[in-house]
């Protein structure tokens, strides 16, 4: 089971953001989304959720999310947005639960309490959510996210995780635990699609790439066809070469390393 | 967006908001008692209980004050309270921000347009035809225009500008107030008398055929409203947001909209614009049970009741025998709970 979007075309005001736009993502591996700064990769998977009027069609498990109830949708798949301003002073075991569909008050509260621990934030389930720092709220929105896709399959379908930035505004050790709860997720036959800036933590995470520059997909598919340096070179305007240590030996840490 | 108390619980309020459903409804009791017990006449409530537990007939004045007046007068103070902090509730829900109220950003002053209108031009017009029903309808019809107009100038991509809401409620607010105005130079002496009841806001005027009117309606209006607990919860994120976890957006918030306008509208109708229940209220709560909306609007509903019925007795014993307006007392105890809000999260608001 696929997500795909077919001729995806975006207007904002006058100017066209997103170009007839194709994409195909596979259950069961974590695929991300590249390119350079307005680029159009926000975007893109803001018209995947709906979230943005677009052209064309999107089809999540081969139905056409258009035509699907909310609650349909939400049972479908989960969504972490980049920032989340937040009215009223809920508790972080509050917004968390918002996730949850339909259970019981105890399944359901299990499950809250699951989700808060595996973003680590396992004790912070009675403090307010507007006293956490940055990143601890984007953990406290994953675990929501994560409460709402629980399990990655149901009924024989996968369930998709679609992530704005989930690492934006972490620290390495929680980028690289956030990037292994999501590759768990995709393990278990989940789906997820993911907007991500750091280059060296896609390539140590996603299995799909899909690259996209002003507006149009430069190139799609496996890691070493997608991240060559031609390919980065032409999107990011800036002659880049991958795979070489610096010439004058100078520090460097990367997530692979671990 | 909002200012957090330091002394927080730090445990699960669920259990503490649904048992506040019973504290205040025992509340709600006591303060129907005082409403009946109190009041200028000097008839005993205990007294007619006696002769009525005993098979006595009531005398004349007994049974007047206490089932003409006092009865209406208590039940519409019920469905006025209730209406009036629910209807905050759900716009501090739809606007994500605990200073929305019907009375401050001017949807009060657009149903008391409506009412204006159908007073002093419901004779000269074919709309008269409507009889009793034109009053709350032309008020709803003015309390639904004032929130259109409100969201669509203050909302921009799911996103409300408090000071833009504020500001346009002031706006509205004097827009209303002026047009009102100019129909009061077109009233005649009886209708005069009718207007100046308006701009007091009081429950003086209650009355059985008034309550036979908006009672059904503020009632329908709660409990459509008290099924979007869940919806607003989800808008506290924001409309992305809310639409990812399966909430119906649009429907939500036309529901939210459509339920403020008629028990906004029916609640002006019977007894003026009374200010501020819809602002104190739901942020007491707020503080003492938390956000989660859906526990918020019904606890809402019945402190709303209690405060009102609470602010009738004092209006009608601080001058006995005369009557305080009782928009005065809530003025006196909400504008401090406003300026209060306003200033805890001051850095936010920005204006």
């Amino acid at each position: 089971m696929n997500l795909s979007a077919r001729n995806i075309t975006v207007s904002l005001g006058r100017k066209t953001v997103l170009h007839d736009v194709d994409i195909d993502v596979r259950a069961g591996q974590v695929s991300a989304i590249v390119g350079p700064n307005g680029s159009g990769k926000t975007t893109l998977l803001r018209a995947i959720c709906g979230d943005v009027a677009h052209e064309g069609q999107v089809l999540l498990n081969g139905r056409d999310v258009g035509t699907l109830k909310p609650w349909e949708l939400a049972a479908m798949r989960a969504v972490l947005p980049q920032a989340s301003t937040l009215a009223f002073p809920f508790q972080v075991i509050e917004i968390v639960r918002l996730g949850l569909q339909s259970s019981s008050e105890a399944e359901s509260d299990e499950i809250a309490h699951a989700a808060l621990s595996r973003v680590g934030l396992g004790g912070y389930g009675y403090r307010f959510y507007q006293e956490l720092s940055g990143g601890e709220q984007q953990r406290a929105q994953l675990a929501r996210a994560l409460c709402q896709v629980w399990h990655p399959v149901s009924g024989g379908q996968p369930r998709w995780l679609l992530l704005d930035e989930p690492v934006s505004s972490l620290d390495i050790a929680h980028q690289l635990q956030v990037m292994e709860i999501v590759r768990d997720f995709a393990a278990a036959g989940g789906g997820v699609l993911a907007v991500m800036h750091d280059l060296n933590l896609t390539a140590r995470f996603a299995d799909a790439l899909i690259l996209v520059k002003s507006g149009r997909i430069l190139s799609q598919g496996a890691l070493s066809h997608v991240l060559t340096d031609e390919n980065l070179s032409h999107a990011y305007g800036y002659q880049l070469r991958a795979n070489q240590p610096p010439r004058d030996g100078g520090w460097f840490l990367l997530p692979q390393t671990i | 967006m909002v200012a957090i108390s330091d002394t927080g619980p730090r445990r699960d309020r669920r259990q503490t908001a649904r048992a506040a459903h019973f504290w205040l409804l025992i509340l709600l009791a006591l303060s129907m008692v005082a409403s009946l017990a109190i009041g200028a006449s000097g008839v005993s409530l205990w007294a007619v209980l006696g002769k009525l537990a005993t098979a006595q007939p009531l005398d004349l004045a007994e049974h007047v004050v206490l089932f003409d007046i006092r009865l209406p007068r208590l039940l519409t103070g019920i469905v006025v309270g209730a209406a009036l902090a629910v209807s905050g509730a759900l716009m501090q829900g739809l606007f994500r921000n605990p200073l929305a109220d019907p009375g401050i950003v001017g949807v009060s002053a657009g149903a008391g347009l409506g009412a204006v209108v159908a007073i002093v031009l419901g004779p000269v017009l074919p709309i008269a035809v409507l009889g009793a029903a034109l009053l709350p309808l032309a008020a709803f019809i003015g309390a639904w225009a004032s929130m259109l107009i409100l969201y669509r100038v203050a909302t921009r991509a799911g996103r409300t500008s408090v000071a833009t809401m504020l500001l346009a409620g002031i706006a509205l607010a004097a827009l209303a107030g002026a047009a009102s105005g100019l129909l009061v130079y077109h009233a005649d002496d009886d209708q005069l008398r009718d207007l100046t009841f308006w701009q007091l806001g009081s429950l003086t005027g209650a009355s059985w055929a008034k309550m036979a009117i908006a009672g059904p309606v503020i009632l329908g209006a709660l409990l459509i409203a008290l099924t979007l607990g869940r919806g607003l919860n989800g808008l506290a994120l924001g409309e992305a947001a809310a639409h990812h976890i399966g909430i119906p957006v649009q429907r939500t918030k036309t529901t939210a909209i459509l339920c403020v306008a008629a028990a906004t509208g029916a609640a002006v109708a019977i007894s003026g614009g009374i200010g501020f229940i819809g602002i104190v209220v739901p942020h007491l709560l707020r503080l003492a049970t938390g956000p989660d909306h859906r526990m918020l609007l019904l606890n809402s509903a019945l402190l709303g009741a209690s405060l009102l019925l609470l602010a009738d007795v004092i209006s009608r014993v601080v001058i006995a025998p005369a009557e305080l307006p009782i928009g005065i007392v809530t003025a006196v105890l909400g504008a401090p709970v406003f300026i209060w809000i306003l200033l805890r999260q001051r850095g936010v608001v920005d204006l």
